[in-house]
């Protein structure tokens, strides 16, 4: 008699490289031969894995087609099996292997697109927190301001594109005719949020990607507030400054605890 | 094998009528209306997630109806460790939840850190037997309760296998103090599948574990049914139901769908069916205890 682990291990193989040692435990039945009754496993866990993908990165299937994203996918199923419990996070890692597996990694295109699916789907059920509102942050005493250290609520992301991905996506979205694919000179840089609910994103200039980038890493507002004179310009940086940090407050992406570091 | 009715009742969970399995596509309907349905079954994996919309909406239901946590997860038969991370979120869901019960599968899921992400079958032996009730007792301890197994539907069977399904099953049930979820069209594809008679498994469940029914559909391959979830209740399923609930009593059942969702209101429509089937067999099912529940309404709380 085969030990359950032996059994188990043999049933995995089965699954995950076609092997068929386990055959010799299973009889056919009445109707079918045994190869197809195990083949209804070895299927279920390819499509199961393919239709995770399809659920998770539907703009990415509509612009490549069945043919391209399905081939895409079974690359992706056989180099990643799923360490996960949750189908929820299967393809996680998705977005980076479009940008690093050829020939789709030659696209841009492909990986800014799964990317931004992956952060839309990521900020729909990250965890709810509270956000700062403008008024907690006027009863500051101003000696504090520029020692302020701001956090970002945890359903946002900064998403850095070399091609006019998010508008491919937002046609798909839409169901229009995707436009031409656009290489940009400079990064575009979108913020990825939650808004009602839902996942929404708008573009950053590079003024303001390059203070929220420091500001998530803990640069103090003070400190923001000379870098954005270094980079955009002396003449109404600190204007600038408090017209991105009041948007941000607006738009709930600022976390409710703050710090004040009193040696900035 | 263990007889039955030697050992004291276990305390059942009150039976809750009959509901649906939560879906998305109906949250609409079911929050800005007073659909009759008397309560839901969540997938508990779909909430296991930090926050955003979806626990927002299940703290919602939750306020409405009745609610019991299903999982897909837990990989019950598995000879790798138990999943402690798994289980202590499916602990705290829980607590959040306060579900009737929680359930899932008589199964395994993977070996080696890996998740197939399907039910997969068990041989019929002691071995397994003993291994599955030895876990089930682990997670009743962390868990602080009783949890309820369902049957899978299954395609193969194994060359050892020692004892039938049915045998496995109020072993199991019995010797790990558990529940029993009995799915009622997987009980339709084992059987076509296995060439077993539906009936005798039926007639040998030990009634005083069960506390749910699941129904659904699947596709019939000719010389296999596959257990798809995403068609509609077939009638030999229905009539398997009716010997069910004449010979099980008020159990708590529901519909699951887990694809090709339709419009709430087919699902509404064969929960119909499945009260009118438990009226013709004479079940009633007693009040339920939820005062503040809207949907209760005399007619789906009493069936006469």
């Amino acid at each position: 008699m085969t030990n359950l682990k032996d059994l188990q291990d043999s049933f995995q193989k089965a699954l995950l490289e076609g092997d068929s040692s386990i055959l010799s435990q299973i009889p056919d039945s009445q109707r079918e031969k045994k190869e197809e009754l195990l083949g209804v496993y070895q299927y279920a866990y390819g499509a199961r894995l393919l239709e995770y993908l399809q659920n998770d990165y539907p703009n990415l299937h509509g612009y490549l087609g069945d043919e391209q994203f399905e081939r895409l996918c079974n690359i992706y199923i056989e180099s990643h099996p799923s360490h996960t419990i949750n189908a929820r996070w299967f393809g996680e890692q998705f977005p980076d292997f479009v940008q690093e597996t050829p020939p789709f990694s030659e696209m841009a295109q492909l990986g800014e697109i799964a990317a931004l699916e992956y952060a839309l789907n990521s900020v729909f059920d990250e965890v709810d927190e509270r956000a700062l509102s403008m008024e907690q942050l006027t009863e500051l005493p101003p000696e504090q301001w520029a020692g302020l250290v701001l956090q970002p609520v945890a359903a946002i992301h900064h998403l850095a594109f070399t091609t006019n991905a998010d508008e491919i996506w937002q046609a798909l979205e839409d169901e229009t005719v995707p436009p031409a694919l656009v290489q940009h000179e400079e990064t575009a840089h979108i913020l990825v949020f939650r808004h009602d609910s839902h996942g929404k994103f708008r573009p950053m200039n590079y003024e303001e990607a390059m203070m929220w980038d420091k500001m998530v890493m803990g640069v103090p507002f003070g400190v923001l507030c000379e870098l954005i004179t270094t980079y955009g310009g002396e003449e109404g940086a600190a204007m600038r400054a408090a017209g991105y940090l009041q948007g941000w407050i607006a738009s709930g992406f600022i976390a409710q605890n703050f710090k004040t570091n009193e040696n900035s | 094998m263990t007889n039955p009715a030697s050992k004291p009742s276990p305390q059942k969970p009150s039976p809750l009528g009959f509901g649906l399995g939560l879906r998305p596509p109906h949250y609409p309907e079911i929050l800005g209306g007073d659909p009759p349905i008397d309560w839901f079954e969540i997938l508990s994996e779909n909430y296991m997630v930090p926050g955003g919309q979806p626990m927002r909406i299940l703290d919602e239901i939750n306020e409405k109806y009745p609610l019991v946590m299903h999982g897909v997860s837990m990989s019950i038969g598995s000879t790798a460790p138990l999943d402690m991370d798994y289980l202590r979120d499916l602990k705290k869901l829980a607590q959040r939840v306060k579900p009737k019960w929680i359930s899932d599968h008589i199964c395994w899921t993977g070996v080696h850190g890996l998740n197939m992400h399907d039910l997969l079958p068990l041989p019929m032996t002691q071995e397994a037997l003993d291994h599955l009730v030895e876990r089930i007792k682990q997670v009743q301890d962390f868990l602080g309760q009783r949890i309820a197994l369902e049957n899978a539907s299954t395609y193969v069977t194994f060359k050892d296998d020692e004892m039938t399904e049915w045998d496995f099953i109020n072993e199991m049930a019995e010797q790990a103090d558990c529940l029993l979820l009995l799915d009622i069209n997987n009980i339709y594809v084992s059987a076509f599948n296995h060439g077993f008679d539906p009936h005798t498994y039926i007639d040998t469940i030990n009634p005083e574990r069960v506390v749910q029914f699941h129904l659904a559909g699947h596709q019939n391959n000719g010389t296999h049914i596959v257990d798809t979830h995403d068609h509609p209740i077939i009638k030999d399923v229905w009539d398997l139901y009716g010997r069910a609930i004449k010979r099980f009593g008020p159990v708590s059942t529901m519909i699951e769908r887990d694809d090709n969702i339709p419009p709430l209101g087919e699902l509404l429509e064969e929960l119909e069916m499945a009260r009118k089937i438990a009226d013709q067999q004479g079940i009633q099912f007693p009040l339920f205890e939820k005062q503040d529940a809207p949907h209760m309404s005399p007619k789906t709380e009493t069936l006469s």
